[in-house]
């Protein structure tokens, strides 16, 4: 509900609508090639300025998150140079790898986030709110295990059993869906 | 997967570790020769920072506002926020669009008055056929104001009004609009089609007031002001006028019936067949239908995203875990979203604020024994940036019209209805809010319950003006985007809550018609295009 009944959208507007649609899919390509959040946002408004810039060569119609995923492809490249290891933690050949790997699994990525909220409800109260604590903005491993009340080993470990639990929950859903 | 266990677990074991920001050199180096040979490892890599991913976006939906005592709810920060800013800041694009006080203070209308606004559309053209007008065309799918003239050449235009009654005009022909509900013929044909829901339409001359009882009729009015009104279906109510315009005794007029009314009286009608006939023959119009936007929320599953087309997003979010778990119950189509008056939930609703166009639909069951305490918003929503918000409830204060009867405020503006919704029953709601030419009025507001037009509008001042209703203008938390479901924006810890159940919820981007609000609540679903054109 971006523009007034009445206009239709202007190439600004589109802009704006496509980037709020498609920013959480664009964010997680960053992420899975910077595995650090704030690096990832870096080249995240990075992007977004390059895709505002050259939003005119962009041809509606085809796959805008796949567009500027293209275009966050070159930014991670830049921020390589720029930053040399500091950002990007693997290899070129290796980051082309995954970044084809992403490519491919692209079409689940709505449908896992999704069954991702499904397998949330699921945890232990407990459980939820280390993990969300520890996903908050500012937040990290340290702040979600002293506000949970566990060792700082404790939280790691409980984390990483959380992932795997919610990795498997993800995959089950998305399988019980497709069988129905 | 096809990774050993040993392997799997490895992998598991690094991708943790970088994640949080734990990992060794030797560790990234393992991580990354992995990466590099399996095909399958990439594939698990990627699943997992995916997930990390997506559980950023989640976590930052968790607020720490939530008032006192209420459940801890989850909400979306919109992180597209902060990539506009980035954007305006890159002088890329013009963010003139909305955030407009919905509401200004005018000290002007600092005291209640029960009077819609003379600016206030009353009905649009829906459809035309080779329309010659005489002054100002008028454009397809045009609003039409209270007091406006309709004056067609030839031709034939189709007149949508809010409260659902639809006038085809036959050029030449000469029309005021008076309201929603009544429009005067001054010269001219025209055929009303009226359906169920806006009964008591009515449209008048000189010569004969004719109140729709639910049919299809037509009216021929004469430079004399002599007019014929014949019946197609169903049943009309007309009252002869005198030369003085006093009316005279009501006959009602059966199907296939007809009347001429002149000053001097009424007679019958030459040439009845024929011209009754010719009315019913039906004429092909071009109607205009502008695409809407929905967003369905059926209530039937305990969470979960909302059925919305690509462009228009909205995600419902569990309130509680108490509202993911026993918070459903029968409804109106399948299942409901069951509040008993102290759990509530929220969406995330990016641009619901604006200043938009846009309507709300919705069935709701109040108890009939529901506490005036218990009248918390059914919905509500932030209005611009500026702390005031939006309302849809029902009724508590005998004073401002019907007690139970839906109620719509919009700062300092609220609308209350005439049907009483705390009778334990189904009833659909559409609230639609359309923005005024002057930016920095209140949206005008429309309320159709079980699909008809009600409503009268009060203003009042910033002041408690009258009884105990709460002023619903100032909201607890900040303007962000998000749509409330059960609770009252205003009042902090102690706001107040819905007590009943919802169902069906549907937002569109657009004001939607009558029409298409009879089909929402018929047949649940938006109309198709081709259904509305072919109506």
């Amino acid at each position: 509900m971006n523009r007034d009944a009445d206009q239709p959208l202007d190439r600004n507007q589109q802009l704006m609508l496509l980037m709020t649609q498609h920013q959480r899919r664009i964010f997680g390509y960053i992420y899975t090639l910077v595995p650090n959040r704030t690096d990832a946002e870096d080249i995240l408004q990075e992007t977004s300025l390059v895709v505002c810039e050259k939003f005119e060569q962009f041809r509606p119609g085809t796959d805008f998150a796949a567009w500027a995923c293209q275009i966050a492809y070159w930014e991670v490249r830049r921020a390589r140079q720029k930053f040399a290891r500091a950002k990007v933690v693997f290899n070129q050949e290796v980051v082309d790898a995954i970044s084809e790997t992403a490519a491919e699994l692209a079409p689940q990525t709505s449908a896992r986030h999704e069954a991702l909220a499904k397998c949330l409800q699921k945890l232990h109260p407990r459980d939820r709110e280390l993990l969300l604590t520890r996903y908050e903005p500012g937040s990290g491993v340290e702040a979600a295990a002293q506000r949970t009340g566990r060792s700082l080993e404790a939280a790691y470990k409980a984390l990483a059993r959380l992932r795997k639990l919610l990795l498997d929950c993800v995959s089950h859903q998305l399988s019980m869906e497709g069988a129905t | 997967m096809n990774l050993p266990d040993d392997e799997l677990l490895e992998l598991n074991a690094l991708c943790n570790a970088l994640i949080d920001g734990a990992i060794t050199e030797t560790e990234r180096t393992r991580l990354e020769k992995m990466l590099a040979v399996s095909g399958d490892a990439r594939r698990f890599y990627v699943r997992a920072m995916t997930l990390s991913a997506s559980l950023f976006d989640y976590a930052g939906e968790m607020q720490a506002d939530a008032p006192e005592g209420a459940p801890k709810r989850v909400v979306h920060v919109p992180a597209w926020v902060w990539t506009v800013g980035s954007l305006a800041a890159a002088a890329c694009v013009v963010l003139a669009l909305w955030l407009g006080d919905a509401a200004k203070r005018d000290p002007a209308n600092e005291v209640a008055s029960a009077e819609q606004e003379s600016d206030d559309s009353v009905a649009r053209l829906s459809g035309a056929k080779e329309c010659r007008w005489l002054g100002t065309a008028l454009s397809p799918g045009a609003e039409l104001r209270r007091g406006q003239r309709i004056e067609l050449a030839s031709g034939f235009a189709e007149i949508t009004f809010d409260c659902g009654a639809q006038v085809t005009l036959e050029g030449p022909a000469s029309l005021d609009l008076s309201s929603a509900w009544d429009a005067v013929l001054r010269r001219g044909t025209l055929k009303a089609n009226v359906p169920q829901e806006a009964i008591g339409f009515r449209i008048s001359n000189p010569s004969v007031e004719v109140t729709d009882l639910g049919t299809e009729f037509s009216m021929v009015a004469d430079e004399s002001g002599a007019t014929e009104v014949f019946v197609l279906k169903g049943a009309v109510e007309a009252a002869p006028r005198d030369a003085a315009g006093n009316a005279g005794d009501a006959v009602v007029l059966h199907e296939t019936q007809s009347r001429r009314f002149a000053k001097a009286g009424g007679t019958d009608v030459r040439d009845r067949d024929a011209k009754l006939a010719r009315f019913m023959r039906k004429v092909a119009l071009d109607r205009f239908t502008r695409p809407a936007n929905y967003v369905h929320w059926t209530f039937d599953e305990e969470a979960g995203p909302a059925l919305a087309p690509d462009g228009f997003t909205a995600q419902l979010e569990p309130a509680s875990e108490a509202l993911s778990a026993g918070t459903r119950t029968e409804g109106r189509w399948q299942r409901a979203l069951q509040l008993d008056g102290r759990y509530f939930a929220k969406a995330s609703f990016p641009g619901i604020s604006k200043r938009a166009a846009r309507t709300v639909a919705f069935w709701v069951n109040v108890p009939a024994d529901a506490p005036l305490p218990d009248a918390g918003a059914m919905l509500g929503w932030p209005l611009g940036s500026t702390g005031r918000g939006l309302e849809i409830g029902w009724n508590r204060n005998p004073l401002d019209g019907t007690l139970g009867a839906l109620r719509t405020s919009a700062a300092r503006n609220s609308l209350t209805g005439t049907t009483p919704l705390r009778d334990g029953r189904w009833h659909h709601l559409a609230v639609v809010f359309s923005p005024k030419a002057k930016a920095d009025a209140a949206p005008q507001i429309r309320q159709y319950v079980d699909g008809r037009l009600e409503g009268l509008l009060t203003r009042r001042s910033g002041k408690r003006a009258r009884g105990t209703q709460t002023e619903n203008t100032d909201l607890t938390g900040s303007a962000e985007d998000a749509l409330w479901i059960g609770r009252s924006l205003a009042g902090g810890a102690s706001a107040a809550h819905f007590r009943g159940a919802l169902d069906e919820l549907f937002v569109a981007d657009r004001a939607l018609t009558p029409p298409e609000i009879r089909h929402l609540m018929t047949f649940n679903k938006p109309a198709a295009p081709e259904i509305l054109a072919a109506q």
